[in-house]
């Protein structure tokens, strides 16, 4: 603290201030004229080059995949009291839609159905499994997590056990382009890792779906359930309330205008709960499936980022700041005599 | 050993001491004033004087043995061949640790009581003086304290003579033990220890519900995981402390001493020593207690009078050549309330003499009073001039005693000798009856001369006031001193210059100290907040000054910045009533001075509430101003001493800090921190006080953050779950986030990271006021931060949530993206506000990452886990990378641009110091300035 007296001090103060505000300025004009925070400016750019291509290539490919949804809970049931039509076992419950291709459709064609209001991600439902039980022959008896659906009515344990594999979805399609019918390709719509490591090849189902109340499909005994792949699919339970799942794939490409008929087992009870239930054929492409969310995300922050790179520059021209000068600091503003 | 064993630590104290001193400061003695008019020293000046109780000899013998009783040096004492004594002049001793604000101490004299003899512990002893307080060092050898003490006395021992020592007492071995554990019982007793602390029982409660169904969050196993963890590397961390232990008490019990045994010295191992085998300590010099004593012994030796043995029970002195003896009859301690100290001496021509020392307050007053006319005369002369000679002292800030002697006659002797055996062996109320037989003999004293002392501060402390008052901190300083010598001091360390208006507040009552400060105030027109309310003003001064230094100055109106004024220094010293009180205006440049017992009027009023007695005051005064200042005011205080009287002080303050010195240890045993030399605290609090304010308050909001930023993400998941609570994240993640994946950087940001050098943070003191403004946290900032975590939360949940809505998204894979986006989103704030870089921070942030993939690599090869393979499947999947992407610049924008606006546009003095850093536009500090802080 350097002592002295309040009238010397504003004087002396004062002078130098001013001395230092000149000398401040020529430096300025002289040397830092394009004085541009390098730093920020570059980070900003950076992130503005490389965010806008990605998010024109995502964009792109978001485009260029044929996305055709066809909702078919409310049609393919005429009657009123569609739980009582669902519910009923002996109604036939056959239902074709009809649905004309606006694109060409290049080979793969997925095939997805979608439930909307499903909540598969529920606490309960998410825990209702034994994955011992699913991988091993021996576990069939581990069944304790699997409650309400761990045994049948007479006591013994189900193979596979728990909600999950109880409800499992059970509507099933059959194509036909311009009135041919075509193959769905089933094969391969699981994760190659739950196929070979998850489900056990030699664990067979038992007692399943002969509960007091029958969920969902049923499963083929002899098949074990390392073969089961819609159950698998099914398995993996979905993340958010809306979603889809992989029925089978077209293998061949379905021209533009091309009419697809689909026949449609239409068995699974969403009407209970008020779901619903869509049929959805799509291609793919890298970015997946048809979703523009990370294209249109991607281009606005890299302009975002262009935008606040050209604001810093101006606002550097309009006020800019020497970096580490020691005259900005707080006391050297309240006392610009002091000996730093 | 035994703690508080004055003759083990000052032994150890001596060994030890030059590791821990590193720069000994110098100390020189001031002339040895004389009664007479010159103040050099001169056994001839008495000659002058010409009285009849003040001749020669007594004059001769008198000083040096006096100065003999202060000292502790055994037998050694240094020896001056001094043939030309008033050639010194000015003696400088090199004697280490001074600090200003010491008294002289009198407590040599009572360690010379309980070491009747010369005998040393082994002189290995020094170095299983362990600093560490915990450790109980168990050494039955030690306690030899009082002479007195009978002959069943276990302390008693018996040199070279194990048998006779051993006979009854059993001292089986000399083995030392500071190790808590043992193979066998470390595991019961580490976990008993453990489960001390309240947070092991939490996380047992947390994982004991866990295990019930229905509670259970997390699975089982996942729950127990964290206390498991914190238990297992605590047990590691103590079971390595404890095997250092193990292996440093090896080391100690197998070193060789000298041992006395048959009358021979053999090598033995230091655990086999017993009691018995004591080695006999050699011509080894021992360090006085107190270094003003040092001076004073070493100064008289200097001018012939050297002191050659001392004992409890006789002292040996060399005057110029010639062997005398004084029998040493009675020893009255110094005390705080007779403020001096006396010895009963029988010189060899049998004439008893009492030896007084003392505050020149507590001796003027026990002066002979004039008995004939022509003795009053001359004795009034010697008086006036001490007195002279002492103002002049103190002013110089010099430390004064004032000598006195008395002949007793034998009447007067025999009725104090049998007080002083009445009261030396009295079971109760022993001191107030020691205090009353020295008031027997400390009457009617002759007076013989003064001394000062001068007392060097060490060095860098000026420079060292000089920047923590710059960094705003009020300095306050609490010596014993006189007021002239206190103000002396307050300018030779630039508390105080000679700008300032000093306010001395030195009344005897508390009206005087009432009108004294309100002529002050008047006079520097102080206005503090509640002055008008309260016409009497007293509290209001002192009160505004303590509790409200922010608020209660007008004296500059234009100029009511930020400091409006300091308070600066005070002293309080529970010895002696001339204690001080400096407060400085920072604007109006003022001084206030305040002595003890005016502090007292003023204390006993503030702290009348708490019925607080004035004794209580006087002896506690020290942790009194403390208590007040930390009732009135939120203030943080520090207190920083060296004596044994600075203990309650530096145990009250919040933060306490000890020198070790020559004092003993009392001060470092309950500091907070301890620290060699004064000019040490700039550096402490400047430098490492600015990074752990930094370090924490930054700690604090990035730890609020980065568990609510999780917390937040898993709770918006809850919306789409219909509210069932899911948790997408595998149980083990989950678990793993707080301990694993996010633990390690906070860790090692909290202990590493450095906003600036330690060279520009001395070089820019104020850059300590950061602190004071509380600008690493506040709760505005803890709100933005709050307001930056919900966003960062909303980002995370929401960017992947539109992205794979509507799709064959999985719980697990979403999980799993969640559980990456999140740990790099936190770890990436992370490193965009870590401001030094090194390669363990590199390793802990980037480390960590990697650590999550690890784990969840791991955790996804289970095949019993319904989360299988999902990593696998996922990191094949560029749209789940884009959106990791998308997530961690999204979320960081805005904080990223709020800093670059606020550091561009609005920079801190922190920000701009260290654009300056880096730039390298700073003069190198240590060149520029000299006397600064090489540390």
């Amino acid at each position: 603290m350097r002592v002295r007296s309040p009238k010397n001090a504003s004087l002396f103060g004062s002078l130098t201030g001013r001395l230092r505000l000149t000398r401040h300025v020529a430096a300025r004009g002289l040397l830092s004229l394009p004085g541009i925070p390098a730093p920020i400016v570059g980070a900003f750019s950076l992130i503005g080059i490389v965010f806008v291509p990605i998010g024109l290539a995502s964009l792109s490919a978001s485009q260029a995949i044929v996305e055709l949804v066809d909702r078919y809970d409310a049609e393919c049931v005429s009657a009123s009291d569609k739980v009582g039509f669902i519910q009923d076992t002996k109604t036939d419950k056959a239902c074709t839609r009809t649905i004309t291709v606006p694109k060409p459709m290049k080979g793969p064609v997925h095939i997805y159905y979608q439930l909307e209001n499903f909540y598969q991600n529920h606490r309960r439902y998410v825990k209702s499994r034994s994955d011992k039980q699913l991988r091993y022959k021996d576990a069939a008896n581990l069944i304790k997590t699997c409650e309400p659906e761990g045994t049948s009515a007479d006591g013994a344990p189900i193979v596979p056990c728990g909600l999950i594999a109880w409800s499992l979805f059970n509507d099933t399609y059959s194509f036909s382009v311009n009135k041919k019918t075509i193959e769905v390709n089933k094969k391969n719509i699981a994760w190659e890792s739950d196929k070979s490591s998850k489900f056990g090849s030699d664990v067979y189902p038992k007692n399943f779906q002969k509960g007091g109340l029958v969920g969902g499909g049923k499963l083929d005994e002899k098949m074990p359930l390392s073969e089961q792949e819609d159950l698998i699919v099914w398995m993996r339970t979905a993340a958010l309330p809306t979603f889809r799942k992989l029925y089978g794939r077209i293998e061949s490409d379905i021209m533009a205008s091309d009419e697809i008929t689909v026949v449609i087992q239409n068995n699974y009870n969403t009407y209970s709960f008020g779901g619903t239930k869509a049929l959805v054929l799509s291609t793919t492409s890298w970015i997946g499936g048809k979703n523009n969310f990370i294209g249109v995300a991607y281009v606005a922050i890299g302009g975002i980022c262009f935008f606040l790179a050209l604001c810093f520059v101006i606002l550097h021209v309009v006020k800019p700041r020497t970096l580490g000068d020691p005259s900005y600091l707080s006391w050297n503003k309240e006392a610009p005599d002091h000996p730093n | 050993m035994t703690t508080g064993d004055p003759l083990l630590l000052s032994s150890s104290g001596g060994v030890d001491s030059p590791s821990k001193q590193q720069a000994p400061a110098r100390c020189s003695v001031g002339s040895l004033g004389c009664l007479c008019r010159t103040d050099s020293f001169s056994s001839s000046l008495y000659e002058d004087c010409d009285t009849a109780s003040v001749n020669l000899v007594d004059g001769g013998e008198a000083v040096p043995r006096h100065l003999q009783e202060e000292s502790d040096v055994n037998r050694t004492a240094e020896r001056f061949q001094s043939a030309d004594s008033h050639f010194f002049n000015r003696l400088s001793v090199e004697c280490s640790q001074k600090e200003r604000q010491r008294k002289v101490s009198w407590g040599g004299v009572m360690e010379m009581q309980r070491s009747p003899s010369s005998f040393e512990i082994g002189a290995v002893s020094s170095s299983h003086e362990k600093p560490n307080r915990s450790q109980r060092v168990r050494n039955k050898s030690t306690q030899f304290e009082d002479p007195f003490s009978s002959e069943h006395d276990p302390r008693l021992i018996y040199i070279n003579d194990p048998d006779r020592t051993n006979d009854r007492y059993e001292f089986t071995g000399n083995e030392i033990r500071t190790s808590k554990y043992t193979l066998i019982t470390f595991l019961p007793k580490n976990l008993f220890i453990q489960f001390h602390r309240l947070a092991y029982v939490y996380f047992l409660v947390i994982a004991a519900l866990n295990q019930l169904p229905p509670l259970a969050v997390f699975g089982r196993t996942a729950s127990l995981f964290p206390l498991l963890f914190v238990l297992f590397v605590t047990a590691i961390k103590d079971g390595y402390e404890d095997w250092r232990r193990h292996r440093s008490d090896r080391n100690e019990n197998n070193r060789e001493a000298l041992v006395l045994q048959h009358g021979d010295f053999r090598p033995k191992k230091w655990k086999s020593i017993c009691a018995e085998s004591l080695r006999q300590n050699g011509n080894k010099p021992k360090s006085g207690e107190s270094p003003d004593e040092q001076a004073l012994v070493i100064a008289a030796s200097a001018y012939g009078y050297t002191l050659v043995e001392r004992t409890t029970g006789h002292i040996v002195i060399d005057v110029q050549g010639e062997r005398i003896r004084l029998d040493v009859l009675g020893l009255h301690e110094f005390d705080s309330v007779r403020k001096r100290m006396s010895v009963v001496v029988r010189f060899p021509d049998n004439n008893v003499k009492v030896l007084v020392k003392g505050a020149d307050t507590s001796m003027l007053s026990i002066l002979k009073r004039g008995i004939s006319d022509g003795l009053y005369n001359l004795h009034d002369k010697i008086r006036e001039a001490t007195e002279n000679h002492l103002s002049g002292y103190s002013t110089e800030g010099l430390r004064t005693l004032v000598i006195g002697s008395k002949n007793l006659t034998d009447a007067e002797f025999s009725e104090w000798q049998e007080k002083y055996e009445e009261a030396s062996t009295s079971m109760h109320e022993r001191s107030a009856k020691l205090r009353q037989a020295a008031g027997l003999v400390e009457c009617d004293l002759t007076l013989l001369g003064a001394t000062a002392i001068e007392d060097k501060l060490q060095d860098g402390v000026p420079e060292a006031i000089e920047s923590l008052r710059q960094a705003g901190i009020k300095v306050w300083v609490l010596t014993g001193d006189k007021q002239e010598t206190a103000i002396s001091i307050g300018l030779s360390c630039r508390l105080l210059t000679e700008n300032m208006h000093s306010i001395i507040i030195n009344g005897s009552s508390e009206v005087e100290c009432r009108r004294l400060l309100a002529d002050a105030k008047a006079k520097f027109g102080i206005k503090s907040a509640d002055f008008g309310r309260d016409s009497e003003g007293i509290e209001d001064l002192c009160n505004g000054d303590v509790s409200k230094p922010r608020s209660s100055n007008g004296h500059i109106p234009e100029s009511s910045t930020i400091h409006s004024f300091q308070l600066t220094g005070v002293v309080a010293g529970n010895k002696s009533e001339h204690s001080e009180k400096v407060t400085n205006f920072d604007n109006a440049e003022l001084a206030l001075i305040i002595d003890g017992s005016s502090l007292v009027y003023i204390l006993e009023k503030d702290l009348e509430s708490e019925s607080s007695s004035a004794a209580v005051l006087l002896l506690y005064k020290r942790q009194e101003l403390l208590i007040l200042i930390k009732s009135r005011t939120s203030d943080m205080t520090l207190a920083i001493g060296d004596g044994a009287n600075d203990v309650s002080m530096i145990q009250m303050a919040d933060v306490g800090v000890g020198i070790c010195g020559q004092e003993g240890r009392q001060a470092v045993m309950a500091s907070d921190f301890a620290m060699g030399q004064f000019r040490f605290l700039k550096r402490l609090l400047l430098v490492h006080g600015h990074w752990n304010y930094q370090r924490i308050a930054y700690m604090i909001l990035y730890n609020f953050y980065r568990n609510a930023v999780f917390v937040l993400m898993l709770f918006w998941y809850i919306l789409y779950t219909a509210y069932s609570a899911t948790l997408a994240l595998t149980d083990w993640s989950s678990v793993f986030y707080s301990l694993i994946y996010t633990s390690v950087p906070t860790v090692v940001v909290g202990i590493l990271d450095k906003d600036l050098s330690h060279n520009t943070l001395l070089y820019y003191p104020r850059l300590y006021e950061a602190g004071l403004r509380n600008e690493g946290y506040n709760l505005t900032l803890f709100w933005i931060t709050m307001l930056d975590t919900l966003w960062q939360s909303l980002v995370l949940f929401y960017v992947p949530f539109f992205t794979y809505n509507i799709s064959t998204m999985d719980i697990w894979s979403l999980g799993s993206l969640w559980t990456i986006a999140v740990v790099i989103i936190v770890n990436i704030h992370l490193a965009m506000d870590i401001q030094r870089w090194v390669l363990i921070t590199h390793l802990a942030v980037w480390g960590s990452i990697a650590a999550t993939f690890l784990c969840m690599v791991l955790i996804d090869s289970i095949p019993i886990f319904p989360n299988y393979g999902t990593i696998y499947n996922m990191a094949a999947s560029r749209t789940y990378w884009l959106s990791v992407c998308l997530i961690i610049v999204l979320g960081l924008l805005p904080r990223f641009l709020c800093k670059v606006i606020y550091q561009t546009f609005w920079p801190s003095d922190i920000q701009i110091a260290r654009e300056a850093e880096l730039l390298k536009k700073l003069p190198q500090q240590l060149g520029s300035r000299p006397g600064s802080d090489i540390s």
